[in-house]
């Protein structure tokens, strides 16, 4: 059994056990690609009563280099609305690139991506939105974001 | 040749040393990259430990530290102190054969020793020289000369089963025929178990003896007494309570669990707690300085109104003023060409240059004498234009 399954096994345990709040494991099957729901728990206008799903890639290289994290839209799922996320789901966020550090894990990111969207009032996607999503890389990893707003 | 075949199974267990499952351990001596208790152990200079596989895949994809992202090279890597290298080496594992049967629990630094030397369930080659399959060290211990791969005919489903799976088989095969311990009648392992489910003669309890019915007997006396135990026809109400009780609980224990988050929040983190106060303080000197600031724009702005009016007011002064020089100068330069000319008219010798002038100027001020304010302005131009030629930059004074 490689390394990174048995990782992901403790990750997965700890997740169903000590849930953090607003965040719930929707499909874990296998060691490729887990569904994450998450819910933005302060009362945020912008997104108070919604669920969104991030979907988790992992590669064996996991937990040495990033997942590839993005939010996917299904039903009574959709995009949420962020200056740092694009409408196809992909997320410009520091920890998943380059600020990565292999102690994270998938319930950090998660957090992490909680907080970015509890900490956010524009109703807006990111200014260069339609340039990107009509040539943007189906991995958001082949994306070299520009961290260039640390306001939001 | 005995070596290089018992050492397949120990090498296997060597790959899985992350995988052990541990009696019990202890969060701190967990590393934070594999997520299982350290292996091999490494310190760096910022005061964190991996295990040294983990760390040293983490510094070739970067050159940081992966809990706090500091500059890190390998030079700063040092090995452990000898007291985590112990503790973690003497961590209490279960045998990786647990789930054959194995119930030693054992230092991790001894599981190679026991799975090589002492563990019943380790695979072995088998004895047999003419055999190459493995087979548990519990059989070669029985018979160290016999193969228990040989295939052995079951005597009662007349299958051929392999001498080591034949316990299993006994429990499993299908047509070996048991006796009901309650009737005495002969059944297959197969149908015994529907048996057991409806002999008559089985001694059975109440279906509500779990809720406190004492009552036991023959099967075939179970149907009188269910139509007369209280306790079955509580049943159904009592099950439904019993939901409940365990929605509410399961209520609850959420609940709970959201008031821990809600109250361990806000002391999370000490740093993250300091960070919230140390920005409430700086955001209220901001306001009170925005607030000073206002102030004293405030009192800049007065200040300076009632600055430019008294200076407006000192100008106009000042321009009254130099009118009314001007005007007694004017008056003075009248009386004193008046006076000249009177002058001149009573001395005759006058040089010629200056003859000139007062002529000039005579002609002027004789009519102006006469003619009144229409010269009077002339004259004024002319001490105009003096002033100009000797002070240009006193121009504004006048206007």
């Amino acid at each position: 059994m490689p390394g990174y399954t048995k990782r992901l096994g403790r990750e997965l345990g700890d997740l169903k056990t000590n849930p953090a709040v607003g965040i719930s494991v929707f499909q874990a099957d296998d060691f490729r690609i887990w569904l994450i729901d998450i819910q933005v728990m302060d009362n945020n206008p912008l997104y108070a009563g919604k669920t969104f799903r991030l979907q988790f890639r992992f590669t064996p290289t996991y937990p040495i280099e990033a997942p590839e994290v993005q939010f996917i839209a299904s039903l009574g799922r959709e995009i949420p609305m962020h200056p740092h996320i694009y409408s196809n789901g992909h997320i410009c966020l520091d920890v998943l690139g380059s600020g990565w550090s292999p102690i994270q894990t998938v319930g950090s990111v998660s957090m992490s991506i909680q907080s970015m969207l509890a900490g956010n009032d524009r109703n807006e996607r990111p200014p260069d939105d339609a340039r990107y999503i009509a040539s943007a890389p189906i991995s958001p990893k082949q994306t070299r974001f520009v961290y260039h707003d640390d306001n939001v | 040749m005995e070596d290089g075949r018992s050492s397949k199974p120990t090498s296997c267990c060597e790959l899985d040393i992350r995988s052990l499952l541990y009696v019990s351990l202890n969060d701190n001596l967990v590393c934070p990259i594999c997520c299982s208790a350290f292996v091999d152990p490494c310190y760096t200079k910022c005061g964190h430990t991996f295990c040294s596989v983990c760390l040293y895949r983490a510094l070739a994809q970067a050159q940081k530290c992966p809990v706090d992202r500091g500059p890190l090279s390998d030079d700063d890597i040092c090995p452990p102190p000898k007291i985590l290298s112990n503790m973690v080496n003497e961590l209490l594992v279960y045998c990786p054969n647990a789930d054959k049967g194995c119930k030693s629990t054992i230092q991790r630094c001894l599981l190679r020793h026991h799975l090589q030397d002492k563990c019943r369930y380790t695979l072995l080659a088998c004895p047999s020289d003419e055999c190459t399959e493995l087979i548990e060290r519990r059989f070669v211990d029985q018979d160290p000369a016999n193969c228990f791969h040989r295939p052995i005919m079951c005597p009662d489903c007349r299958d051929s089963v392999a001498e080591f799976e034949l316990d299993d088989h006994k429990h499993t095969c299908t047509s070996r025929s048991t006796k009901c311990p309650d009737c005495s009648k002969e059944f297959s392992m197969a149908d015994i178990r529907d048996h057991l489910d409806s002999c008559s003669e089985s001694v059975v309890t109440c279906p509500a003896s779990r809720l406190g019915c004492r009552w036991s007997g023959r099967r075939e006396k179970l149907d009188s007494h269910t139509t007369e135990c209280v306790l079955i026809s509580l049943a159904p109400f009592l099950e439904k309570q019993e939901e409940r009780i365990a929605n509410l609980e399961v209520e609850n224990k959420s609940l709970r669990a959201q008031i821990a988050v809600g109250g361990s929040s806000s002391m999370l983190d000490n740093d993250v707690f300091h960070i919230f106060t140390e920005h409430d303080r700086f955001r209220s000197e901001l306001e009170r300085l925005s607030e000073q600031l206002g102030e004293l724009e405030i009192r800049q702005s007065v200040m300076l109104t009632n600055q430019t009016v008294r200076t407006k007011e000192e100008i106009q002064n000042m321009r009254n003023a130099v009118n009314a020089i001007r005007h007694q100068m004017h008056f003075l330069m009248m009386e004193r060409r008046t006076w000249a000319l009177q002058n001149l008219a009573t001395s005759a010798v006058v040089p010629p240059g200056a003859n000139a002038v007062v002529s000039a100027s005579s002609a002027s001020a004789g009519s102006g004498a006469s003619g009144g304010s229409s010269n009077g302005r002339e004259e004024v131009a002319n001490v105009r234009f003096m002033r100009r030629d000797s002070e240009p930059y006193r121009q504004d004074v006048k206007l």
